[in-house]
């Protein structure tokens, strides 16, 4: 059974980071038969990557990426979420997004809103760089504490 | 009317305008200027009101349209307490403006700070946060809405006003009543300090637990039997398998 399981995982796995390289999205959540499987493009890339170069990054195992959010919320460029709540990357439905992958940013610059209790909270940059990861899409649940950005 | 009209609370100032783009837009505007915390920006008018999502607050003349600028040195985790602040501040604001036609039998506040008149919205808030640049602390911008004398037709919940009900009231009158709450509130608050307080209070003046209702955030949707909020101030919902939902951001609506 647990072998059988495993398969599954690998396989889906494999499948979800086939359909992350072809969409371009940043991460993939899906829940299946009580499995829940996340896979995410965080691996960091130097500071002078292209953002292209950055997207063709191998995507990240189950396992490593459990461990590469953990080492995120470390990172000193990382942008971490100081409520529970939702994200959003523009301003406002349909607006440009504050930053993408690539984005040069300044100590302070705004790079995503956390809409908690119908007050929409500017998140600031702690440190001024290159946006090498973005670890949520529009419109996410976010977690107290959880990476949201990684500026190299 | 003038500036000298409008008794504010010790310690609050007030900038007047006739005609403004958004309240929220002109407090921040100040912020970013160096404005000192506990300013109300009034506007007669306002050409770009902001609701949630970036959608329209329409904004007729003769209702009140106005943002409190402050400054707190509390976590942005515990400044969010004040959209239960605002919402109990404009509560308080109506009951007392509507006294004599005894109003407050029919307010109810939906999470988190809609003002509903027998189930018709009549005032809503929004608030906005952002660290100053010049490193002085958070910045919170309270903006409230209040139908005094009219009300948007097709907003995307049922609306009223407080002349529909027998209580006129000018927006300066509006804008001491509000200004008074929520200078209390704000004090019994306490930067969080008195949560507790403001807690109880909130639930004290909520729709009827118990209540379907539907929330709807970026295209999703949850139906679920209201149960209050947590010990944070978020709502709290039973869903169809009697499961607790804890939802922090979404349009909530009544289903009858």
């Amino acid at each position: 059974m647990a072998k059988k399981t495993s398969q599954i995982d690998q396989s889906l796995i494999r499948e979800l980071a086939d359909l992350l390289g072809e969409t371009g999205l940043s991460e993939i959540e899906i829940e299946h038969e009580g499995l829940r499987v996340r896979v995410a493009r965080t691996a960091l890339a130097p500071a002078t990557a292209p953002p292209q170069l950055a997207a063709a990054a191998p995507a990240p195992s189950f396992e490593a990426l459990a461990e590469s959010k953990n080492e995120l919320a470390q990172h000193p460029g990382t942008v971490i979420s100081p409520m529970v709540g939702t994200a959003f990357r523009a301003p406002e439905p349909g607006a440009a997004p504050f930053v993408e992958v690539g984005s040069t940013v300044t100590e302070g610059q705004t790079v995503m809103i956390i809409e908690a209790m119908k007050t929409m909270n500017q998140i600031p940059t702690p440190r001024g760089g290159t946006v090498t990861a973005i670890l949520v899409e529009d419109g996410q649940p976010v977690e107290f504490g959880e990476p949201l950005i990684v500026i190299e | 009317m003038s500036k000298s009209d409008i008794a504010l609370p010790p310690g609050f100032r007030l900038a007047q305008f006739n005609t403004l783009d958004s309240t929220m837009s002109e407090a921040t505007r100040q912020a970013r200027s160096g404005a000192e915390s506990q300013l109300w920006v009034w506007a007669l008018q306002q050409d770009e009101g902001r609701g949630r999502s970036g959608r329209e607050w329409e904004s007729l003349e003769g209702n009140l349209f106005t943002s409190l600028l402050l400054r707190l040195d509390c976590p942005v985790a515990t400044a969010l307490q004040l959209s239960l602040v605002a919402g109990i501040a404009i509560y308080d604001a109506v009951a007392d403006l509507g006294h004599e036609a005894h109003l407050s039998d029919q307010l109810e506040l939906k999470w988190p700070n809609d003002l509903l008149l027998s189930g018709e919205k009549i005032a809503g808030v929004l608030l906005e946060s952002f660290e100053d640049a010049g490193g002085k602390g958070l910045v919170v911008v309270m903006g409230t809405g209040l139908n005094l004398s009219s009300h948007p037709d097709q907003g995307l919940y049922p609306a009223s006003n407080l002349a529909r009900h027998g209580v006129s009231a000018a927006p300066g009158q509006g804008l001491a009543v509000l200004a008074a709450k929520t200078a209390d509130w704000l004090m019994r608050w306490d930067q969080g300090k008195g949560f507790a307080q403001v807690r109880a209070a909130w639930l004290k003046r909520s729709l009827p637990l118990g209540q379907t209702l539907r929330v709807r955030l970026d295209g999703k949707e949850l139906i679920g039997v209201y149960a209050g909020i947590d010990e944070t101030g978020a709502l709290r919902l039973d869903d169809e398998t009697g499961a607790e939902r804890v939802i922090s951001a979404g349009d909530v609506f009544v289903t009858s």
